[in-house]
């Protein structure tokens, strides 16, 4: 496992297109959070900052650093379209990597990446909520964290229908095209699904990936208790801020676990019989 | 149990041993299709240590498809292979090949290449710099693979796959892009490495390379072999013989109708015989004898295996 992953990190860590993505995607990430955190808007029965004090910070970090899933995506597709364009696959294989050691190096990168987007969420949440939070308890700190853990197999979630793309189609921009037309497709489905009034769009994966870290209920920022009241009546708005919760947390973790192990049984199984 | 027959089994075991030894790979029956294209059918061979196999054959023969096979890049339709007479269906760990075009990711320096290389193989003593100074890349040791020129690449590709001296060799035409210079080295590689009882197979669709470096050779069409077996043996009784007499005319008639060559022709006043399997050429200079022609030239060329190998892939 540590020669596959020093081999992985030669080759991801020389690539210059790998330290522009990270580089333009940490600065964007960065620069919203710093113009969010700056903006207080505070008055009578609103509070914004609420979404920067612990514990909902975890949430608000995990939804917000989820929008970057599609870089992450995006990297793992130019990784393995590049094992393709050069025929490296097929030469890591002539000098000596099995096929499930070249499936493995791939599983690897994707948890690697997923555990660095994950301590990034993770520090910036911390920061973020100490920075914002006045009085606070271990409790208090803790209680929501499982949100940014959520983020992590999220992440691995997205990455994995990117690497069954890439090792379906061998090439970077059709498996781009696809990978986006894919969540697309899956927007409409659900749209569809959602007029005809039919549950099944909550099991699809992009869904199930997604709802792993839903946007933070709007109703926390509301302070004022009949506003509060008024809005959690209105069953529009609470239905399209609690995704989550229409099926249980617990279920969508399974669900989307269950999807990360198929999509990486699928691309192994790729990997393994098909020709490099 | 009688003496004799006790040494009789002793001898089979013997044979058994010594035949388990020398087979580095034995493929067995191979097919392999492209959409409607077969590009090899039905293929078998035998490859013994310290052999330089040559594999001949003209564009789309299947070379690369069979070396691609044996090296488990490419999925066999049907049939088998077996490394050093292993009953698995995979390829040998002490292989260094080279197939088609040097691959090597383009965006990464020689250094971060050949440690890649070195890693996958699991090398601990190992010297890039001298790697690099054996094949006169070390000053590009810092360049990136697409800034070299192809035959840089080929030097370099040749150079990976001897890292960790690998006990077999399979060359995809290795001498691509190199040249005269190069082609030569690579040569001397390759005779070199085979004293030190390295198997070689080397596909080459360029056949004076074979035929100077190789002791067996097979040769490839539409992905059947049409010949194969020591190289010696296949150009071997297979001579030209170029005659002239006092009545060529005469000469030329009777050698037709004898029916005992394989081909004579006229050119320049010369006439120009292919003798048949087991033939010598004595023959002729007691069949013109016979036939009271005297011969005022007498020339035995070797047929050389580019004729062969043009004569057997018409």
């Amino acid at each position: 496992m540590t020669r596959l992953l020093k081999i992985e990190l030669i080759k991801i860590l020389s690539y210059s297109t790998f330290w522009v993505l990270s580089g333009i995607t940490l600065g964007i990430y960065f620069f919203f959070l710093l113009i969010g955190s700056q903006i207080n808007f505070n008055f009578d029965g609103i509070d914004i900052n609420v979404y920067f004090r612990f514990p909902s910070v975890w949430q608000s970090i995990a939804y917000y650093s989820s929008w970057f899933n599609l870089l992450l995506a995006l990297l793992i597709i130019i990784l393995i379209g590049n094992e393709f364009n050069f025929r490296t696959f097929r030469q890591n294989a002539i000098d000596g990597l099995t096929r499930q050691e070249l499936f493995l190096s791939k599983l690897i990168t994707i948890i690697l990446f997923a555990f660095v987007a994950f301590l990034v969420a993770f520090f910036s949440a911390l920061l973020v909520g100490v920075m914002f939070t006045k009085d606070f308890t271990i409790t208090n700190i803790f209680i929501d964290i499982y949100f940014i853990f959520s983020y992590f197999i999220q992440a691995v979630g997205f990455m994995s229908i990117a690497l069954l793309i890439s090792l379906l189609l061998k090439n970077i921009a059709a498996s781009i095209v696809v990978f986006i037309g894919a969540y697309i497709f899956e927007l409409i489905i659900r749209a569809y699904f959602a007029i005809s009034s039919i549950s099944w769009g909550q099991y699809l994966p992009f869904k199930a990936f997604s709802d792993l870290c839903s946007a933070p209920s709007l109703n926390k920022m509301i302070t004022n208790p009949v506003l509060q009241e008024s809005l959690t009546n209105s069953p529009g708005i609470v239905q399209t801020n609690n995704p989550v919760f229409e099926i249980s947390y617990g279920f969508n973790i399974i669900l989307a676990l269950s999807f990360i192990i198929l999509f990486f049984y699928f691309s192994y199984r790729i990997l393994a019989k098909r020709d490099l | 149990m009688t003496l004799g027959y006790r040494l009789q089994v002793l001898v089979n075991i013997q044979y058994s041993i010594a035949k388990d030894i020398m087979e580095v790979l034995k493929i067995e029956g191979i097919s392999k299709r492209y959409g409607n294209t077969q590009a090899v059918d039905n293929l078998s061979l035998k490859i013994n240590q310290s052999n330089i196999y040559g594999i001949l054959g003209p564009n789309g023969s299947g070379k690369t498809t069979i070396l691609a096979v044996i090296l488990g890049v490419l999925k066999q339709d049907s049939g088998s292979f077996y490394w050093n007479n292993s009953k698995k269906n995979v390829k040998a760990e002490n292989i260094g090949a080279l197939l088609e075009t040097p691959n090597f990711y383009s965006y990464l320096s020689l250094e971060k290449n050949l440690e890649i290389v070195a890693k996958i193989k699991q090398l601990e003593n190992y010297s890039i710099d001298d790697v690099l100074e054996t094949i006169g890349l070390l000053d590009r040791k810092y360049s990136k693979f697409y800034t070299l020129s192809l035959g840089m690449k080929q030097r370099l590709a040749l150079a990976s796959i001897l890292l960790g001296e690998p006990e077999i060799l399979v060359l995809d035409e290795p001498t691509n892009g190199l040249d005269p210079e190069g082609i030569a080295d690579v040569r001397k590689m390759i005779i070199e490495e085979a004293k030190k009882g390295k198997t070689v197979i080397l596909a080459s669709h360029m056949l004076s390379e074979v035929q100077k470096t190789c002791t067996h050779v097979a040769i490839l069409k539409k992905g059947k072999i049409l010949q194969s077996g020591e190289i010696s043996s296949l150009i071997k009784s297979k001579s030209i013989i170029i005659v002239s007499s006092d009545d060529n005319e005469k000469l030329y008639e009777l050698m037709v109708r004898s029916g005992l060559y394989d081909k004579v022709d006229v050119v320049n006043n010369e006439i120009i015989i292919d003798l048949k399997e087991g033939s010598e050429a004595k023959d002729v200079n007691e069949f013109a004898f016979k036939h009271n022609i005297i011969l005022t030239k007498f020339e035995t060329q070797k047929k050389s295996l580019e004729s062969e190998f043009l004569k057997m892939i018409k």
